[in-house]
């Protein structure tokens, strides 16, 4: 961590549904510009942080983010059969910026349109939400967080079901957005993806098992520490077996040398 | 063309037409938020829980739009008062009311004389027996729905379309919930007056469906159904005019012929493609 102010502080985070605690004594700081990797098996609490670095849910424990802050919620929380185009998707993250009353102007929409082409989806702009694919739907969400200008970004598994091309579109997204000193904070339970793109890791299974970079969470000790005995260790690369599809691919790379 | 302009004559017509052209207005434009956000039973329940103020107001002889009113007011102010406890969703709070409401309702009009008339007046509308304080509360509930879309329509249309995205922007979801249930209780109070408690769900979906078919983005179906809303209030009305069809009825069954029209169109557009 550098000796820059925290872009996300969390101390001592605890957060219980009824009598269940779905995160226990959760600490860490993430430092602005990194672009961060919240991972962990199913129930884990992933999605539950950061709807806590959110506010939606009440929670113990000190939180302090630099605001403001964008999101990209999973692609299955949003209404795909409302009726939108791409663009009307995007000029939503400005809806902040404009108040109340106020209807988004030609120039709103034409920034919309700039933030639709940074995405790779400005020839879709005009067709509805709803008729994109899941790795198009997710692009369009991403550049709506865009709109936002978030000094920090929480992306909800902005990478499960998105096709390759999508897939490498929004990390270069992202990657540039972290070069703005921008803060990215994402959940995923993809491991590969997360030791590839990561500049850092939580790991998470209810309570915060380690945080570090790849090489210090990616061992056989640290990682059966969240996922139990289900890990499967090839030449080095990771693979949980809570997930059968990411299980084959990482098989199959390295049959390919 | 003495057809066109015969009714307009009549002084019951005119209001009737003045009333019916409002509630399509209003129903079809709300509707469409009651669609995509799956609230049916929330206009369902409304309309069924309006029914105890409108005959308490039979009883005690004063306006049934006051009844009504007073009785939407009952309805949101407990709904919000249960949902306060977060155990309790808006469903849950109406599913509790509605029959309670409905019940008592049902009860006291079997308890009072007449008991026929005002029955079939609460199920299927009395478009003709509207008054002139009808139409003040029509136009009211006209300007309240006009003035919430223009304050607040894009945030609502933001809360149906993504919520949690809404609540990640700091809405205030309840206050923002409250708002659109209250104006469609509005919008109901309205819609009860001219086609009853049992026709009123058709008026709040209806108009929304076809325009829904009808448009690709959101407030082109908004328009498109207090368009549809208003046309077939207006068709509904000549044809109860020159027929034996009561006017709620008339005026839903025009409504379902739209989306007949509108479906069936859309159908044969795509067999010929």
């Amino acid at each position: 961590m550098s000796g820059s102010v925290a872009a996300i502080a969390v101390e001592r985070l605890s957060v219980a549904f009824g009598d269940r605690l779905v995160l226990e004594d959760v600490s860490f700081t993430v430092s602005p510009g990194a672009l961060v990797g919240v991972l962990g098996p199913n129930g884990a609490g992933k999605t539950t942080l950061l709807r806590a670095l959110l506010g939606e849910v009440t929670a113990d424990g000190r939180l302090t983010l630099a605001a403001p802050v964008a999101y990209v919620p999973q692609v299955s929380d949003v209404q795909a059969a409302f009726p939108i185009d791409a663009q009307g998707v995007v000029v939503m993250g400005l809806y902040p910026r404009l108040g109340w009353w106020r209807r988004p102007s030609r120039d709103d929409r034409r920034r919309a349109l700039a933030l639709l082409d940074q995405v790779g989806m400005a020839d879709r702009a005009r067709s509805p939400f709803g008729e994109l694919s899941g790795g198009q739907r997710q692009r369009v969400l991403l550049a709506r967080a865009l709109a936002q200008e978030g000094r920090v970004m929480l992306l909800d598994e902005p990478l499960s079901g998105v096709d390759t091309r999508s897939r490498a579109l929004m990390l270069e997204v992202l990657r540039q957005q972290c070069a703005e000193d921008r803060t990215v904070l994402m959940t995923t339970h993809d491991l590969a993806e997360a030791a590839r793109v990561c500049d850092r890791m939580l790991l998470l299974n209810r309570r915060l098992i380690a945080a570090g970079t790849t090489q210090e969470i990616f061992t056989e000790e640290v990682l059966r520490r969240a996922y139990g005995a289900d890990v499967l260790m090839l030449d080095g690369r990771v693979g949980a077996l809570d997930d059968p599809h990411h299980h084959t691919t990482t098989e199959r790379r390295r049959w390919n040398g | 063309m003495e057809w066109l302009t015969d009714p307009w004559s009549s002084g019951i017509m005119r209001r009737a037409f003045a009333e019916a052209i409002m509630m399509g207005a209003v129903t079809g434009a709300l509707g469409c938020f009651v669609l995509l956000r799956g609230l049916a039973f929330l206009g369902e329940s409304v309309a069924h829980t309006l029914i105890l103020g409108v005959v308490v107001a039979f009883l005690l002889g004063g306006p049934v739009a006051l009844g009504a009113v007073g009785a939407a007011a009952l309805t949101v102010a407990l709904s919000s008062a249960l949902t306060a406890d977060q155990r309790f969703s808006v469903d849950v709070s109406m599913g509790v009311l509605l029959p309670t409401f409905f019940g008592l309702g049902v009860t006291l009009i079997a308890l009072s004389e007449g008991y026929r008339s005002k029955l079939e007046g609460t199920l299927f509308g009395a478009i003709f027996a509207v008054t002139n304080l009808d139409l003040v509360l029509a136009a009211a509930a006209a300007v309240l729905a006009g003035a919430t879309l223009l304050f607040a329509g894009k945030e609502l249309a933001l809360v149906t379309f993504d919520r949690s995205m809404a609540q990640a922007m700091g809405y205030r979801m309840r206050l923002l919930d409250l708002l659109l249930f209250g104006v469609v209780t509005v919008a109901a109070v309205v819609a009860l007056r001219a086609v009853g408690n049992v026709l009123l769900t058709a008026m709040l979906l209806g108009p929304a469906l076809s325009a829904r078919l009808l448009t690709r983005t959101f407030w082109p179906m908004v328009a498109s159904a207090a368009a549809l809303g208003t046309l077939a209030g207006v068709l509904g009305l000549y044809w109860s005019w020159s027929s034996d069809v009561g006017g709620g009825p008339a005026i839903v069954l025009v409504v379902a012929g739209l989306f007949a029209v509108v479906a069936g169109g859309r159908a044969g557009a795509t067999l010929v493609r």
